[in-house]
């Protein structure tokens, strides 16, 4: 809310206007006043009212369908309506549909000024409330992600307490939980804050280049390697090495990284010369490593190493009590992305989001929001822009059961991008964000699978050397 | 507009104007306001005027 509330007035009789405009003048409200009610919503979404003033007969458009647009398109505002013809049928409508009081003409003057003196005390409390949760839910935060819930609130102190001495740490999750935000976490909060924090996706990386990557090369090692390139642990030296989706990585490469985790040197790819590293080492993953480590398809020497400490990131679903802070802090930063006032969701909207499944977690939320925001008309998001933001996959369509046709269904229109980009969300989302089976059944191989995610902009596109992202994906 | 119903709806509108006003000055004036009198004649004949138009509306 600025600084002054906005009243906003709709009479057809000029004059009314003059009034309502001569009462209203001292006790500080700023007035927008309008003959006509199509203007007046037209005008709405662009400059908020705080409380709106009605005539009940207007020729073009009756007050109670007015008052049932405001509802609408911004459900905060305060309607009153006044009539030069009280009946007690329309004041009952009124009350039903919402409006605060219902006013008969020739108007109470003192009357009037109490209401809107109510209005304005309800508006400055509700801004007020909102101000001190903000304040709140920064203590609650951990590097910018919030988590309010006594499990994000358990996760978060956990960080705190391994920051400043874990040499390796596991972050575990499911897609879109939070994994890369608490990797962060634990390197703000470490000694090495001021070093690099380098993050590498090893689900993103062609297994022939792995070992270059991550150790570096001579040149001539390889066809290709026409110069002396420096690895990540390299880069990193000093630093923190976020491996991002570990149980990606290939076993040749997972036994020289054990090895630099126990002897702190690397070698680069065709040299001789081993060189000292000092890096920390963050992995993460959304699979069950123990259980790979278990069936053999990843080494348990290493996982042993990784897991000295395992944080484990709720999915959004166990943390329900979150989404409203989360949903506040991602439309204030959307609002500003897009030069919008918007305050918030509706009430309808927040239980739209409490019921989502969210099977891409806080990263789907964000996703979710920023379309909502994007469409927004309003000061706050109603639940049709909300639900019209949702992927489709919310209420899931049934799977193939042919093995062998599993393409795409035919395509309704012609943007083919449009229709992968839509086939692949649900799948992914039929799958719970499992990558591996979303790539099986998408007759992919996982590294496609990721390579067509980033182009259709579904993972945020990361350069393998990191730099500050988003907090919370 | 000829309808009897129309006319008293847009004539108690005119006179709700002109009441709301009167109430506004009547409320600015101090108690030896030299206009007082006056305001208070106009306010006497505007309310007289609305109770002729609907002696016995029922009030919400």
């Amino acid at each position: 809310m600025g600084a002054r509330p906005v009243l906003l007035v709709i009479d057809d009789e000029p004059g009314m206007l003059a009034l309502v405009e001569r009462i209203v003048r001292p006790t500080g409200f700023e007035l927008v006043l309008h003959t006509s009610a199509r203007d007046a919503l037209a005008g709405l979404a662009a400059s908020p009212a705080d409380v709106a003033l009605i005539d009940l007969q207007m020729p073009e458009l009756g007050g109670l369908d007015v008052l049932k647009a405001i509802r609408e398109i911004q459900p905060q505002c305060g309607v009153i309506l006044m009539t030069a013809h009280a009946a007690v049928d329309s004041a009952i409508n009124a009350v039903k549909l919402g409006a605060l009081d219902y006013l008969s003409k020739p108007l109470d003057i003192d009357r009037l000024r109490q209401l809107l003196s109510q209005a304005r005390e309800d508006a400055e409390r509700r801004a007020a409330l909102l101000a001190a949760e903000n304040q709140t839910a920064h203590r609650l935060e951990l590097c910018g992600m919030i988590g309010r819930s006594a499990v994000m609130q358990e996760l978060f102190g956990l960080v705190r307490r391994i920051a400043p001495h874990a040499r390796t740490a596991l972050v575990t999750g499911e897609t879109g939980a939070g994994k890369e935000g608490i990797a962060r976490a634990i390197h703000e909060l470490g000694p090495r804050r001021q070093r690099k924090f380098v993050t590498i996706n090893c689900s993103a990386i062609v297994e022939t280049l792995f070992e270059s990557e991550l150790f570096g090369h001579m040149r001539g090692a390889f066809t290709g390697a026409t110069d002396h390139k420096a690895g990540l642990f390299e880069a990193a030296d000093g630093g923190t090495l976020f491996l991002d989706e570990i149980g990606e990585l290939p076993g040749a490469v997972q036994a020289k990284l054990l090895r630099v985790i126990e002897n702190g040197e690397v070698q680069r790819v065709g040299s001789m010369q081993p060189k000292k590293v000092d890096v920390r080492i963050v992995a993460a993953t959304n699979r069950q490593l123990k259980t790979e480590a278990d069936a053999g398809r990843f080494r348990s020497d290493l996982y042993y190493r990784l897991n000295v400490i395992e944080l484990a990131v709720p999915p959004l679903r166990e943390r329900l009590q979150d989404i409203p802070y989360l949903t506040a802090a991602f439309v204030e930063e959307f609002s500003v992305k897009f030069h919008k006032q918007i305050d918030g969701v509706s009430p309808a909207a927040e239980r739209t989001l409490m019921e989502g499944r969210w099977s891409g977690n806080v990263r789907e939320l964000r996703n979710v929001l920023e379309r909502a925001c994007m469409l927004a008309e309003g000061r706050s998001l109603t639940e049709r822009e909300i639900q019209s933001s949702m992927p489709s996959t919310t209420a899931a369509p049934p799977r193939s059961t042919d093995s062998l046709d599993r393409r795409p269904t035919p395509p309704r229109s012609d943007d083919l991008d449009a229709i992968e980009r839509d086939h692949i969300i649900r799948v992914l989302a039929e799958e719970r964000g499992n990558k591996r089976a979303a790539a099986e059944r998408l007759g992919l191989s996982r590294r496609t699978l990721y390579r067509r995610l980033e182009r259709h902009q579904l993972v945020p596109s990361r350069d393998t050397l990191g730099s500050v992202g988003s907090p919370e994906t | 507009m000829t309808n009897p119903h129309d006319i008293d709806h847009a004539l108690k509108n005119h006179i709700a104007i002109i009441l709301g006003y009167i109430e506004v000055l009547l409320q600015e004036c101090g108690p030896d306001d030299p206009r007082r009198a006056d305001f208070d004649e106009i306010h006497r004949a505007a309310l007289a005027a609305v109770a002729l138009l609907h002696p016995d509306r029922e009030k919400v």
